[in-house]
């Protein structure tokens, strides 16, 4: 303790911070310190406490016991308001934008900007801090038109146009691709320089080892005493410190969890069609130059399917679901039928689809677990008849939901009161109900925390021991090399690279993944100067 | 909903708890006090035959009130439904007039407010804006049609003797036909709402359009379904309408759309989409009705008639959702398994 900078050189501190939700402890005297010029991770399981302690450092909420310190003297913040003009920063994980606002408008309701700036220099100045997030749009674009990756940089340069003392990131790259990450890393460690505090939180952990210089690690609503260096070397001992000891295990399961014990070890129920067909596709033409001469992808192992943006994969997963067309080619389903020609066509054959857009087109956030977990089963599939037994969808879905191991009171619970990582699960109790025999994954793990994440990797290999074509495609490329026994790579829509066997390291997807680009910038230049 | 029939199976609870769990309750609250402020200054409003009255007013609404709850919960609405109800009635008459079978006219006239209505749907698929959008402009269209047809004249010499006026215009078991239809139909569509696949597609294009269109839901073929059936409710209405009055008027339905409407949203369903309720519907249109006399009864003068019309509303919804968020702590421990 004597070893500790004084109390006064902290930018923002937290003592003794308290904090319960009517009978649960959420925070049990959390101490936090953040010096200038210091990149905190803060990390810790779905749970543990993390988003109730950055709510409070943000003002969102007031703890009921402890203290805030900014820059050494107490403060009592009782508004995001009136935190943002102390220079507290929030980006928050549920993207907190105005779709039908311009870009422009978006950047500028924060408030804090001098309002004495010339239209011109205020759009010079968000100009400049979109580019150094590597983000060119125009400002009157309205911010609907984004893709969410590019949403969530809006959010960023908003949060530093702000100019901070203290910026805190919350999931920050959890849309971002692998290159959109690289350089949002580089503007912390810029924004670092300039004497800022960052608080850093993801569930990418490497990510977090390589921008922090310290962690606090947070389980169960206290903070892990340990000191913890942020150093690759341990992570396996910062995992088990956020989990617990039983997590090394692959097991963690909530105390109220409503599973019985003798469950824990079986396998995730998964109902393959009998149906075990390969995936064909032969000659294929389609968007964004997609391009693939012949293509055979077996049941039974994962695969993963990997690219930067506009790299043919989401036009190639958008063909196979029936929401784009091919210009040419062939292809042939598992199931045996033919390329679908809409999205309720691919359904009825047997193909299955895990967004990564999970709120806006996953789930009925309002309705039951049951409601959505039924949805494709008795709406789309009319597996059910006319009338719908609500005792019966009831104990389908708890069946289902308990094979996934997914925690809740029960399946007439709405979805919108679930963590992530029980939402995810409904999202693949809904298609597993769909008996599908081609399972299309995108990011199917964004924004889970990695006990639950670990889970869904199960549930996957799962499906495709069942005899699933699975194809999955993530933004987090060293899931990918964990989850797949095979990586195809599209660079420019054509199938670019093959890794597999001893070739199949992070190292080689995303020096592969981003081949050739270099190429396709100045051919992009060239189409452009015609 | 549930919680209340879990706990009527149980055979624990007492009937008025049943009604004050029903989530209805508030409203039919309201209902009931209305109908007090009017029944003891005025005991005639509690009459058989006032009763009788308030109640055929409120199946002609009623009806096309149980379809817009289809299409609120949604999130559509259709503008036009009192233009369709006005051509229903305008059609049939005319149609009669010429010396069609009246039994025939009625099926021609109801099929065509079908039509009509799906047209609605179609259109605003077709053009992909919101029902309401295109309703704005079939809200006149419909009725100039119907005003063109008829000359803009009331169309009389309706052959009273027909089984169609005798049957249609008349009591069953003391209670009009219309009445018996309101029930008939909205007891069927509350099964369907609750209890079907239709019902479900519905509420879950209204909780999320874009989660529904990603599983494969067929929207458009949904949209104009429904508005096929708005438009099939107006007609029916418009017959029943037409076979008590032996009469048409090119002013009739006008500003139904919104009192149905009203009578939805008052009822519960929610503009958000995703739920609704019948019987709310049913409570809403009765509560309007039930407002339209009790003015007559209080003797307010014509001029004073909107303006209470619309304090009542106001005060009904105060009443019920003031209970409602009483009632909330309940409901959420209630679904605890």
């Amino acid at each position: 303790m004597s070893n500790e900078p004084s109390m006064t050189s902290f930018r923002l501190a937290g003592r003794g911070i308290t904090k319960r939700f009517g009978s649960q402890t959420a925070l049990e005297h959390v101490d936090f310190e953040l010096a200038a010029g210091e990149v905190k991770g803060l990390l810790g399981a779905n749970g543990a406490g993390k988003s109730t302690l950055l709510k409070i450092l943000a003002g969102a909420i007031m703890p009921d016991e402890g203290h805030l310190l900014l820059n050494g003297k107490p403060v009592r913040m009782n508004s995001m308001w009136d935190a943002n003009s102390r220079g507290i920063a929030l980006v928050s994980q549920e993207l907190s934008l105005f779709p039908s606002l311009s870009v422009r408008e978006n950047l500028e309701i924060a408030g804090c900007n001098d309002r004495r700036m010339s239209r011109a220099d205020r759009d010079n100045a968000a100009r400049s801090a979109l580019s150094e997030l590597g983000l060119t749009v125009s400002l009157s674009l309205p911010l609907g038109r984004l893709s969410l990756g590019d949403r969530q940089l809006v959010e960023i340069a908003r949060a530093l146009l702000q100019e901070p003392q203290v910026l805190i990131l919350d999931e920050p790259t959890s849309a971002l691709h692998e290159a959109e990450k690289r350089r949002l890393l580089e503007v912390i460690k810029g924004v670092r320089a300039r004497g800022v505090g960052v608080i850093y939180v993801s569930h990418f952990l490497e990510e977090v080892l390589e921008v922090a210089d310290a962690l606090v690690v947070l389980r169960d609503g206290k903070r892990v005493p340990a000191d913890f260096k942020p150093s690759k070397e341990r992570l396996p001992e910062l995992v088990s410190a956020m989990l617990g000891e039983s997590a090394v295990s692959g097991e963690r399961m909530a105390p109220d969890g409503c599973l019985d014990p003798g469950r824990r070890e079986a396998p995730p129920a998964v109902r393959g069609r009998a149906k075990t067909g390969s995936l064909v596709i032969a000659g294929l033409k389609g968007p964004a130059h997609l391009s693939i001469p012949s293509w055979t992808i077996e049941p039974g192992k994962v695969i993963g399917v990997a690219g930067l943006m506009g790299s043919g994969v989401e036009e190639l997963f958008g063909i196979l679901f029936g929401r784009l067309r091919a210009s040419q080619g062939t292809i042939e389903l598992p199931s045996g039928r033919y390329a679908p020609r809409s999205i309720n066509q691919a359904v009825q054959s047997g193909v299955a689809y895990v967004p990564a857009d999970r709120k806006r087109i996953g789930l009925m956030i309002e309705q039951s677990i049951a409601e959505n977990v039924s949805a494709v089963r008795s709406l789309v599939q009319q597996a059910d008849g006319f009338f719908l037994s609500e005792s019966r969808s009831d104990s389908l879905a708890h069946d289902r939901c308990a094979a996934l191991r997914l925690q809740s009171r029960s399946v007439r619970q709405k979805v919108g009161a679930l963590s992530g990582g029980n939402q995810q699960k409904v999202v693949f109790a809904k298609w597993l109900e769909a008996k599908p025999s081609l399972v299309l994954l995108d990011d199917p793990t964004r924004g889970v925390d990695i006990g639950a994440k670990r889970e869904m990797h199960g549930i996957i290999r799962g499906l495709a021991e069942q005899g699933c074509v699975v194809l999955m495609h993530s933004s987090d490329p060293l899931e990918l090399v964990n989850v797949c026994s095979r990586i195809h790579v599209f660079v420019n829509g054509m199938l670019h690279s093959r890794l597999d066997g001893d070739g199949l390291t992070e190292h080689a997807l995303v020096s592969a993944m981003n081949r050739r680009s270099l190429k396709r910038e100045y051919s992009e230049l060239e189409a452009q100067a015609v | 909903m549930t919680s209340h029939i879990d706990q009527a199976l149980r055979g624990k609870i007492t009937l008025t708890r049943r009604l004050g769990s029903l989530d209805e309750g508030g409203l039919l609250l309201a209902v009931v006090c209305l109908g007090l402020l009017i029944g003891i200054p005025h005991p005639e409003f509690l009459d058989a035959r006032s009763i009788v009255t308030v109640l055929r007013q409120t199946a002609f609404a009623g009806i096309i009130a149980f379809g817009m709850v289809y299409l609120i919960s949604m999130i559509e609405i259709d503008l036009s439904v009192g233009s369709i109800y006005c051509w229903a009635a305008t059609v049939v008459a005319l149609l009669i007039n010429n010396g069609l079978d009246p039994w025939l006219a009625a099926v021609a006239g109801v099929l065509s407010a079908g039509v009509l209505g799906a047209f609605n749907g179609a259109l605003a698929s077709v053009l992909d804006v919101p029902i309401i959008i295109v309703s704005l402009g079939t809200l006149s269209a419909i009725r100039g049609a119907a005003l063109i047809l008829s000359g803009g004249r009331a169309i009389t010499g309706m052959p009273r003797q027909h089984a169609l006026f005798v049957w249609f215009g008349s009591d069953w078991l003391g209670i009009p036909v219309p009445v018996w239809f309101l029930a008939g139909v909205g007891l069927v569509l509350h099964v369907v709402f609750r209890h079907t696949r239709f019902g479900a597609v519905v509420r879950a294009i209204g909780s999320n359009i874009d989660a529904a269109k990603f599983i494969g839901v067929r929207v458009t073929r949904y949209r104009i379904f429904v508005t096929a059936i708005v438009g099939l409710l107006c007609g029916i209405s418009g017959v029943l309408t037409l076979a008590f009055f032996k009469a048409s008027d090119p002013s009739l339905g006008a500003g139904l759309e919104l009192q149905v409407v009203a009578a939805v949203v008052i009822g519960g369903t929610s503009l958000a989409g995703g739920t609704g309720t019948l019987l709310g519907a049913f409570l809403g249109v009765l509560l309007i009705s039930m407002i339209g006399s009790g003015l007559v009864f209080y003797g307010v003068s014509g001029n004073w008639a909107q303006f209470v019309t619309g304090l009542v509303i106001v005060a009904a919804i105060a009443l019920d959702r003031t209970i409602k968020r009483r009632k909330a702590p309940a409901g959420r421990a209630s679904e605890l398994p």
